[in-house]
């Protein structure tokens, strides 16, 4: 007994040094962007401590502003982001909680092809996507963007609520079955309130990955009005000397949404992972 | 219900897909999509000619596509031919236009611009037999430029080096005034590890980077001319050391190191004459490249084309785009920008722009009948990424012989050409 508290003890003070190695391994760089960000451009990170001492401008986020145009690739990506994740966390829910509740024999075709569409390439889509996307006329708009949506963006966002839903008593299920609830009704009133976590991790996810897509917006919007982030940031990425402060700071406004989106969702992405009383 | 709901979110998808900001769709009448690759200097100037072109054309929009990184870019053509929706034009450099004649997806742009009233006479030639390729001009050269040495001045005054005469320097005095730069953390001279760097130093000496440059089996590094290319250039970043580390050129490339006075020469093309025009306090000339000793001066050409996409029913449309971006205007627009070596003579007055950097700015202009293009095939870009991987370990990797990169290149070619002939 004594032995193992001595052992506690020794491990806490070595714990608290990796947490904080950890910690610091990781907020070093976004520290550094950030710090990048509001240095005037033309210099260099190269150029050392007088690089640091630099005082603290916003001339390279107007200078970004001004070659990407911002407020409208901000608003592009936005449209998009706000188009697909609503419409991904709905099918992905019904999809999930169909996959829960179906018989055995139904569940393993529909696992088998969620794994299918897990595995195929993402590029082996590309060319039917532009060919859908001229056919119905939707070829440089915006809210083609957000068609995979309509496939629940992924399949990973399928199984992951389906397994949520799987968690559920099923005593629950069949209760509302016996009160004459409809599928419908069952979801609403059972299935949502019990997995709103999930449902959370499912938004946040899906919105990173609108957010940050790069090849469905350059392969299907051409016209430099309709831009997202990603392809403006593509831009910057391009010039090499002593920009970097520029792309830097558009990096940093890029990050934002996204920061808000996971802050917002913190408590319910928490609440997915430990129970209420903090534990794992 | 399920369904009912499913079905009012198609139908809400839809409707916004009609919706979307303002601006008019590729897929409206008068409107020609240009796909194009390049940095921002370089979209910029796109843009310019493209608009002047809207101007001189009531009614016709062009949509200027630009994808910044160059294999997006061909990813995204090929994607578009492939679902039958490519850009009715695009721009490529001419090492990589082949691929598109081979699969049949350029319309031959020679008889088409003649329509559209675009005279060639006196254009650059060197780009003309580039884009020529099945006895057709395929795409419609639209800049020539070439490699050339950029030289810091400020450094070379410090140094005490003069400007090389009207004859040019040999390997040796372009060697003597890289060691003389070379001071702490000033590199003498910025050579990237790729073939079109590398290409110019063969020729230079009678040799040849390829054994038939119309179809071309494999490299032709592992010969007496190409084993002394390639001895001097490791010379210069081994034995001498004036040129930056590979550590160095990965903490900050070559062009930003030449920006920042840390390297008194570079070899490039005209591309980074607009970025070096920005930093305030960096005065430059260029030079033509060093002549082996003994041998003849010669050079890389870069060029780009506008190609016209087969199928699209927009096709003399297209064409007329293009022979603007080779004619007067087009030509005049882009060599104001600093950013392209112009094609057409009549451009000749707008590119020298007196009193703009660099010095001596004319080079570009006459060195063009010295310069050589590389192999146009299709297959030739896997050749370029194969020789960048052989030339960096030729450089920087200890023990790595002269002998063994000539030799692993020319074997390390042979496959993605074949490959491409299949």
């Amino acid at each position: 007994m004594r032995r193992s508290l001595v052992w506690a003890g020794a491990a806490r003070p070595a714990r608290t040094a990796t947490a904080v190695a950890v910690v610091v391994a990781f907020a070093l760089p976004a520290a550094l962007v950030v710090v990048g960000a509001t240095r005037p451009p033309g210099t260099s990170v190269l150029s050392g401590t007088n690089w640091l001492r630099a005082p603290a401008r916003l001339d390279a986020l107007r200078i970004a502003s001004a070659q990407i145009d911002l407020p409208t690739l901000l608003r592009n990506s936005l449209l998009v982001t706000l188009l697909a994740v609503p419409v991904t966390v709905l099918l992905a829910s019904w999809a999930g909680t169909a996959l829960a509740l179906t018989g055995p024999q139904a569940r393993r075709t529909l696992v088998a092809v969620a794994v299918l569409a897990l595995v195929t390439p993402t590029s082996v889509l590309w060319v039917p996507r532009v060919v859908i996307a001229r056919r119905l006329g939707l070829a440089d708009r915006l809210p083609v963007l957000a068609a995979p949506a309509l496939m629940a963006t992924s399949a990973t966002f399928v199984i992951l609520l389906a397994l949520a839903t799987a968690r559920l008593p099923r005593s629950l299920v069949d209760a509302a079955r016996i009160e004459g609830m409809g599928p419908l009704r069952t979801w609403w009133r059972v299935v949502v309130p019990l997995t709103r976590g999930p449902l959370v991790t499912v938004a946040v996810l899906a919105f990173v990955a609108r957010w940050a897509d790069l090849v469905e917006p350059q392969l299907l919007l051409a016209s430099p009005e309709r831009r997202t982030l990603p392809l403006g940031l593509a831009v910057l990425r391009t010039d090499e000397v002593s920009q970097a402060p520029i792309a830097l700071a558009a990096a940093v406004v890029a990050t934002i949404p996204p920061v808000v989106v996971f802050a917002l969702g913190a408590r319910w992405l928490l609440g997915a992972t430990h129970d209420r009383r903090g534990r794992p | 219900m399920k369904r009912v709901l499913a079905v009012a979110l198609l139908v809400t998808l839809l409707v916004a897909a009609c919706g979307g900001p303002s601006g008019t769709s590729v897929e409206a009448p008068g409107t020609l999509r240009l796909q194009v690759s390049g940095e921002r200097e370089e979209a910029a100037v796109f843009e310019t000619v493209a608009r002047a072109y809207e101007a001189a054309h009531p009614g016709l929009k062009v949509v200027v596509d630009v994808v910044p990184d160059e294999e997006e870019h061909l990813a995204k053509l090929s994607t578009g031919f492939a679902a039958g929706s490519p850009a009715d034009a695009f721009v490529v450099n001419y090492r990589t236009y082949a691929q598109f004649v081979q699969r049949g997806a350029i319309e031959p742009a020679g008889p088409l611009v003649a329509g559209a009233g675009l005279d060639l006479t006196g254009h650059a030639q060197q780009p003309l037999d580039a884009f020529t390729q099945r006895g057709e001009l395929q795409c419609v050269p639209i800049n020539a430029s070439s490699m050339v040495a950029y030289i810091n001045l400020d450094l070379l005054k410090r140094a005490g080096v003069p400007l090389p005469t009207e004859e040019g320097w040999d390997w040796e005095s372009f060697r003597a005034a890289a060691i003389v730069l070379t001071n702490g953390e000033v590199k003498g001279v910025g050579i990237g590890a790729r073939l079109i760097r590398v290409a110019p130093f063969v020729w230079s000496t009678g040799g040849e980077v390829v054994d038939d440059p119309v179809a071309p089996t494999r490299t032709t590094f592992d010969t007496p001319e190409g084993r002394r290319a390639l001895s001097y250039l490791v010379g210069l970043v081994r034995d001498d050391s004036v040129v930056p580390s590979q550590a160095e050129v990965k903490a900050a490339s070559l062009e930003q190191r030449f920006a920042e006075g840390r390297l008194a020469m570079l070899l490039s093309s005209r591309r980074d004459v607009p970025r070096f025009r920005e930093v305030e306090g960096l005065q430059f000339a260029v030079v033509a490249p060093p002549r082996a000793p003994g041998g003849r001066q010669v050079t890389a050409l870069h060029t780009d084309g506008v190609c016209v996409s087969k199928g699209t029913g927009r096709e003399r449309q297209a064409a007329d785009l293009a022979a603007f971006f080779a004619d007067r205007e087009g030509q005049q627009l882009a060599a104001l920008s600093g950013r392209v070596v112009p094609v057409a003579p009549s451009a000749r007055a707008a590119f020298l722009q007196p009193g703009a950097q660099p010095l001596s700015s004319e080079v570009f202009l006459d060195q063009l009948p010295t310069a050589r293009a590389l192999p146009a095939v299709p297959g030739w870009g896997e050749v370029e990424d194969v020789a960048k991987d052989v030339l960096e370990k030729a450089f920087y990797a200890d023990g790595y012989t002269v002998e063994e990169a000539a030799r692993d290149l020319d074997a390390r070619s042979r496959a993605p050409l074949a490959e491409a002939r299949r």
